[in-house]
């Protein structure tokens, strides 16, 4: 099946500073999202994430190559017919209500006026808005804008909803929320992209991600797939470890054995050396309490990504 | 009492007080001596009133706006001085101003000669400026009207004053009294016969009593003269 | 339509925007003013009023169009509250339209009163009706709209500062004009007339709107002048308006 989003090439210069220098802001891109998955976009500030979704909504025009939304080429104004789209920090006609708002997003939609008002009622409760609809936005909180930015995304009903940083600026409980209408929202049948920079939840949501670094995709796939390959370590606990064994633990391990309460803790750096030291122990009649690999999370595997770029 | 004297609940009523002794200390007598020196202000605005061109720019295409503002500019300036000197050294230049602005302005031409003649008895600046106005304004009979009154009356040029009363008389919302006046005047310039035809042709036509009662007292005092000998 | 309703949004926008009431203040108080400096001519009131009246109404309703018109596209782009608009399915060109349609309905309404006030309080003063001045108006209000159509365009690609400023300084130009061409005709050399010549051809020029005084002093008008002014403006502002959309089209939004 055809890839929802489907980006060839696609690339952005811009021309910054003093001298109107041609800078490249974001290098030849090729990407797919795929029907029904949670695509997660990664990236420091200044990767090019937001450069992306904006050559991606229309708002800034690609130096050079193409894409496809829902099989619809960019250009066309048809292929925003299905797309959702909340941008970063939304800011909203201070002096409309909400309601008001919803209705012009509608309305751009071509949407009939029943249908119009249906889809507000249900958008309005699903955000928790009701009392605020008909206030005017100037008086909206920063996480009422959000939510209201959530609504008028999905007052078309969209098969693709992409979200910038959606939970910049979002305390705990308004985190949950959104992570929990993401979920609702695949659990729908929709696609959703959308770019963060708060790794525990991408980790928790996506399917896949992609890893953009100063304009270049680093990686992307499926989350396990990526992080698999980099199996840090594994840690072993030993109980009643014998002084010879000890020393030959120390030969094998990444750093000196720490002495706990429940063992001795000897990191190995990979299953060939765990296995050596697994001999030693049982030989040396030591009890193996637990081993235990350790992945690398998505922050470090990030880290590395960023710094290995920048070196 | 050991609190300072600038204790937070204290300085809203320092302030307040200060605020008090200055205004009725200060701002008030200083603002009783005001209009001493505003008189003055008038003499420097028109004095330094630029020149036509550069109000005319800066009024920024609303002429008669600026051409309205001197003119109550000139109408201060007169009243001022009519209550003191009598001297109106700046009228000319005033008006100047306001019909270079505003060519249309017609009480300008007439009420600025007025003021010109009988203010500071410049008659020929008068009737300059009431031809100018005549000249930009030709469907107007105000300033013809005024130059045949000027004549009339101040000059006794009787020859011209004719001439202008009948510029006027062609002009629409002339006074009734125009054809009058060209009547007599061609009666006292000797033109008997096209007097007596003008009185004729208004008794004739005339519409109220009190007009054709004055045609036919002109009539009767023309026929009752002997012709002048030719 | 999509474009009625980018305009119904801009008209509820600006109408709720309080500082349009606080100039709107100020534009009564002037004309207000008007009646009372009036009372210092001699026998002038009717004029005074009239020529001041509509100067009031033409300039504010200029400075409202500025101060509005520039916060049309400029303002959008920096608050960003265009963002969630432009990336749903319509038309560049349909929303800078919407924007346009919007704000001159705005200014119908805020320049209608501020002319009903004028005329009523010229009829106050001259004891019977003008409705040349209601024409006056109307034809000033094109000239508006011109003005309005030239602050959209400096917006499609300059900050909102210096889209007020140039959009000031064009005014100020378009008013000038026709004196600016008789200066030029009177002073300036070959070189320097052309050079007039040009741009009193090319820049929008004001005063051809400009029938105040014919109504003042009940001046005759020849309805070609009129109709000729009219199809000058609305060419002029069609000019300007596809000019701002082949710049918008082409715009980022960074």
């Amino acid at each position: 099946m055809e890839p929802v989003i489907q980006i060839e090439g696609l690339c952005k210069d811009f021309r910054v500073g003093f001298w109107r220098r041609r800078t490249r802001i974001l290098h030849p891109l090729t990407l797919g999202v795929h029907r029904g998955e949670i695509f997660g976009y990664l990236g420091p500030n200044g990767a090019g994430k937001t450069t992306t979704i904006k050559l991606l909504t229309g708002l800034i025009l690609p130096t050079a190559g193409s894409a496809r939304l829902l099989g619809q080429d960019l250009s066309r104004i048809s292929a925003k017919q299905q797309v959702g789209f909340l941008p970063e920090n939304p800011y909203f006609y201070d002096y409309l209500t909400g309601r008001e708002f919803l209705d012009l997003c509608g309305r751009l939609f071509s949407l009939p006026i029943r249908l119009r008002r249906e889809r507000i009622a249900r958008l309005l409760h699903l955000t928790q808005l009701q009392e605020a609809a008909d206030q005017q936005l100037r008086k909206y909180s920063k996480g009422m804008l959000q939510r209201l930015g959530l609504a008028q995304a999905l007052i078309n009903d969209p098969a693709l909803v992409i979200l910038d940083e959606p939970m910049s600026g979002l305390d705990p409980l308004g985190r949950k929320a959104m992570r929990d209408v993401i979920l609702q929202l695949k659990a729908e049948g929709r696609t959703i992209f959308f770019s963060s920079h708060i790794l525990p939840d991408v980790e928790v949501l996506c399917d896949r991600v992609g890893i953009l670094v100063g304009g270049h995709l680093r990686d992307v796939g499926r989350l396990e797939s990526i992080l698999k390959t980099q199996t840090e370590s594994i840690e072993l606990t030993l109980q009643r470890v014998s002084p010879g064994l000890l020393t030959t633990l120390r030969g094998l391990a990444q750093a000196p054995p720490l002495e706990q309460p429940d063992g001795v803790l000897v990191r190995l750096a990979d299953e060939e050396r765990l296995d050596l030291a697994l001999r030693a122990a049982v030989a040396a009649g030591a009890r193996v309490v637990g081993v235990v690999p350790q992945r690398v999370t998505l922050e470090e595997h990030f880290l590395r990504e960023v710094h290995g770029s920048a070196l | 009492m050991s609190r300072p004297l600038l204790h937070p609940s204290r300085i809203p009523w320092l302030a307040l007080a200060l605020a008090g002794g200055l205004l009725f200390g200060v701002v008030v007598p200083l603002q009783r001596q005001a209009p001493a020196l505003r008189g003055a202000g008038l003499e420097d605005r028109v004095l330094l009133l630029p020149p036509p061109a550069a109000l005319r720019v800066a009024s920024l295409g609303f002429h008669g706006a600026a051409a309205d503002a001197v003119w109550l500019l000139a109408i201060q300036y007169i009243g001022g001085h009519l209550a003191s000197d009598r001297k109106f050294p700046e009228l000319k230049r005033l008006v100047e101003t306001v019909v270079a602005l505003d060519p249309h302005f017609v009480d300008a031409y007439t009420l600025g000669a007025l003021f010109l003649n009988y203010g500071t008895g410049d008659v020929a600046g008068g009737i300059a400026l009431l031809e100018r106005g005549a000249r930009a304004n030709p469907m107007r009979w105000e300033p013809p009207h005024d130059l045949a009154r000027t004549y009339y009356l101040d000059l006794k040029d009787y020859r011209q004053a004719l001439h202008w009363f009948e510029v006027t008389d062609r002009l629409p919302g002339r006074p009734h009294y125009v054809p009058r006046f060209v009547a007599r005047l061609y009666a006292m310039t000797g033109e008997r016969e096209t007097a007596l035809e003008l009185w004729r042709a208004m008794r004739d036509s005339a519409t109220s009593d009190w007009v054709r009662e004055i045609a036919e007292r002109e009539i009767a005092k023309l026929e009752g003269q002997p012709a002048p000998a030719r | 339509m999509k474009i009625t309703a980018i305009a119904l949004t801009t008209f509820r926008e600006a109408v709720r925007d309080r500082i349009l009431y606080t100039i709107l203040a100020f534009a009564f108080l002037l004309i207000g003013a008007s009646v009372i400096l009036a009372t210092l001519s001699i026998g002038q009131e009717a004029k005074i009023v009239k020529d001041l009246g509509l100067a009031s109404s033409s300039l504010f309703g200029t400075f409202i169009a500025i101060f509005l018109g520039i916060g049309l596209v400029s303002k959008e782009i920096e608050r960003r509250t265009l963002y969630a608009i432009v990336a749903k399915p319509i038309y560049r060109f349909q929303f800078l339209l919407g924007k346009y349609i919007g704000l001159v309905l705005t200014l119908l309404v805020t320049v209608g009163v501020m002319a009903l006030l004028v005329f009523a309080l010229a009829w106050t003063v001259d004891g019977r009706w003008t409705p040349g001045l209601l024409l006056a108006s109307a034809l000033d209000f094109l000239a508006l709209m011109i003005v309005t159509a030239v602050a959209i365009l400096f917006s499609t690609f300059s900050t909102p500062t210096l889209s007020a400023m140039f959009t000031l300084a064009v005014f100020v130009i378009g008013r000038l004009s026709g004196d600016l061409r008789s200066f030029a005709e009177q002073f300036a050399g070959p070189g320097l007339r052309q050079a007039l010549e040009g741009m009193y051809l090319i820049l929008p020029d004001l005063s051809r709107f400009q029938i105040g005084p014919h109504i003042v002093y009940g001046l005759p008008i020849a309805s070609t002048e009129v109709l000729m002014a009219a199809a000058y403006g609305l060419a002029y502002i069609l000019v300007l308006l596809l000019v701002a959309i082949g710049i918008f089209e082409r715009r980022d939004f960074k």
